[in-house]
């Protein structure tokens, strides 16, 4: 019984799931609250914060249901939500938890002081760090205040990749503490640990749970302009808590936050290997019907003659295969693929592309986050094209140049017509320079 | 704006100057073209004319045979989509378990069209019951939801003690055995007057089959029957 009162906290179940775990309904120590309610002829789910008239979600019977958390059982005006308020029921613990600390440079360090200060101080931040600054690692020490100060701590991204990627290095870093994974069908069982790694999704069944949320890739899609994602992240952390926030890239949304300074940022231009961003050119194409122009073909010829990798990204699916035939037309003897969502062996090309035996993919927005390969390039064509957002570009900038020895490369974009998202993409790049440029001028003269 | 309720992709209202002048009301539809594409339609020609199940020609398939050679006469049922699909499972996974009761929409104009034939002729229309158990769990009935604007007899009932175990979680053998689910509580004599019955989803058919026995036993004229998918 102690145990499934455990498994409890810090949850929001409705009743049928309550039942199923063998509790009684009428339990004291249970806090209760309608699942579903009607505001003014509005209906609101206290799940999962879905707002809309009520009228098209009727049931024969009078009542209304949430039409948008179906998935994890259906909520209706006549059911209600069960927790039990979370305790921290953890283990005290004496000594440091991070038993090796990671070798941060100047300004990584500084940037992870910030964050301390700010779960002290149990405030909100924004972590801005250019693609490839080790973002994790200036987390830990943050991370290492919670745990020891017994307060329940979540790590949630948009992306199930991130996630499977996050959880064995964090493993790694607090083996101490206990820890979980979860996202939709990953066969694991819920169990009551201090420290989770999830899908932002999951925190829909968290009530006031977390003293410490930290959510990355919050630019990534689904996150981004979900009001519903946003609700869940605000009540699955308790009242007095606090966020982070990281990112490569803010959207519009953050910047004006930043802006309005609703929300304090540190931000970190510089990569770990101190070198600067690529810096994007532009190629205006004039003729609309060639598909691969002698402008951008020299580029292609030239990384070619090199024999360095290059990604070529398309806006959609159906122009990656004629896009690749025409690439194969004019270099027969180079090996391609083409990849997209669809794409079932995705992993071994990108795997082949990495190892050299092939020499380009011409991929949809896919390959836009989690890529490394060392001396890559990058075209984007049709970048006016409305899937190639600010954040989307910059972060397909961001895959060149990564590795320490090769710390430079191409980033073409080729278009028709000048769009807000090209020119505010470029200007992010630019300033991110800027700015790294100084601190770069500070580093020697403090140095000195 | 109007969502597509399976993708929920932006529906297109496509306004004419035919419709302009044909002074109806707008007609609006509640899925996107290429989700209602992906159902498989039953034409009539291909079908088995005793169950309607999806077939390469108009002959009767070997359940219906052997329903013939049980001395019965057959239902005649109409079948609009193929069932045993990725896509019609997932669309009765989100109406019937899931709950959704807007997915009602979706095929509701059809089934209504196809009873409303019945009731011009003069025909009774007969739902088929859902026990009390799962409608107080899923707050509607699927088959009662898809009729909205017929007048329905509910003439049948489910005899409780059948209600434990659904019909969708019993293999073929057990559920040609299951014995009569119904109750009959329509009036005593039917006066020889000819009944369609309304069902969601055809499988064995001894669900229509136990219905139809009991209204006969009260002196109906013919049954048939119309499900949405086989």
């Amino acid at each position: 019984m102690e145990k499934t009162l455990n498994l409890l906290m810090g949850r929001q179940v409705s009743s049928p799931q309550l039942q199923a775990l063998g509790v009684a309904l009428d339990s004291t120590e249970l806090k209760q609250w309608p699942a579903v309610i009607i505001k003014k002829g509005r209906l609101f789910c206290q799940r999962c914060g879905f707002q809309a008239p009520r009228t098209n979600y009727a049931l024969p019977d009078k009542s209304y249901y949430c039409p948008a958390c179906l998935a994890w059982g259906r909520l209706t005006t006549t059911m209600s939500l069960y927790s039990i308020p979370e305790a921290n029921d953890f283990k005290k613990y004496s000594q440091d938890l991070l038993e090796k600390k990671p070798r941060l440079s100047l300004w990584q360090k500084k940037a992870a002081k910030e964050l301390l200060q700010t779960v002290k101080r149990k405030q909100e931040r924004l972590l801005w760090a250019v693609t490839g600054a080790g973002k994790t690692e200036m987390l830990f020490e943050a991370l290492n205040f919670a745990l020891l100060n017994q307060q329940r701590v979540c790590l949630a991204t948009p992306r199930v990749d991130v996630c499977n990627e996050l959880y064995p290095r964090l493993c790694q870093v607090f083996p101490k503490v206990k820890s979980s994974l979860l996202y939709q069908n990953s066969g694991q069982e819920y169990t009551y640990t201090q420290l989770v790694v999830c899908t932002v999704h999951q925190l829909l069944r968290f009530y006031h749970a977390f003293d410490l949320l930290v959510i990355d890739e919050v630019d990534a899609f689904p996150y981004v302009n979900d009001h519903q994602l946003h609700y869940t992240v605000a009540n699955a952390k308790k009242i007095n808590s606090s966020t982070l926030y990281l990112t490569a890239t803010p959207d519009r949304y953050l910047k004006q936050q930043i802006h309005q300074e609703k929300l304090a940022v540190t931000c970190l231009p510089l990569r770990y290997h101190r070198h600067l961003l690529p810096e994007i050119t532009l190629v205006k194409l004039y003729f609309p019907k060639q598909k691969i122009e002698a402008r951008i073909k020299r580029y292609l010829a030239k990384w070619i003659k090199n024999k360095t990798p290059f990604l070529v990204f398309v806006p959609q699916i159906a122009l990656l295969k004629p896009i690749l035939e025409e690439l194969q037309h004019f270099w027969p003897a180079i090996k391609g693929e083409c990849v997209s969502a669809l794409d079932p062996d995705r992993l071994q090309k990108v795997k082949n592309l990495r190892t050299g035996s092939d020499c380009y993919l011409v991929t949809t927005t896919i390959l836009e986050r989690g890529i490394t390969i060392a001396r890559l390039n990058v075209m984007v064509l049709q970048a006016d094209a409305p899937v190639f957002s600010e954040t989307v570009l910059v972060q397909i900038a961001g895959r060149v140049g990564r590795d320490k020895d090769y710390p430079t490369g191409d980033v073409i974009l080729a278009y028709q017509e000048m769009t807000s998202a090209l020119r505010a993409a470029k200007k992010q790049i630019k300033l991110l320079n800027k700015k790294a440029t100084q601190l770069l001028k500070n580093d020697e003269v403090s140095t000195l | 704006m109007m969502k597509c309720l399976l993708c929920n992709a932006t529906l297109a209202f496509d306004f004419s100057w035919r419709w302009f002048f044909s002074f109806q009301a707008f007609e609006t539809v509640p899925i996107c073209e290429k989700c209602h594409q992906k159902f498989i339609a039953i034409a009539e020609k291909t079908s088995c004319p005793g169950c309607g199940r999806k077939q390469t020609q108009r002959k009767l398939c070997q359940d219906c045979l052997r329903w013939r050679n049980l001395q019965k006469e057959l239902l005649y049922n109409k079948v609009f989509y193929v069932y045993a699909e990725p896509n019609m499972r997932a669309y009765f996974e989100a109406y019937k378990f899931q709950g959704d009761y807007r997915l009602r929409q979706i095929f509701a104009k059809a089934l209504q069209a196809y009873c409303k034939k019945y009731l011009r002729r003069g025909w009774s229309i007969v739902v088929i019951p859902v026990d009390e158990q799962t409608l107080a769990t899923r707050g509607f009935d699927q088959v009662v939801g898809f009729l909205p604007d017929i007048p329905k007899k509910m003439y049948l009932y489910h005899l409780k003690k059948f209600g434990r175990c659904p019909q969708s979680h019993k293999s073929r053998q057990e559920r040609l055995a299951t014995p009569q689910p119904f109750g009959y509580q329509g009036p005593a004599d039917l006066e020889r007057k000819n009944i369609l019955l309304v069902d969601d989803i055809y499988t064995t058919g001894s669900t229509l089959y136990h219905a139809r026995e009991l209204l006969l036993a009260h002196n109906c004229g013919c049954v048939r029957s119309v499900t949405l998918a086989r």
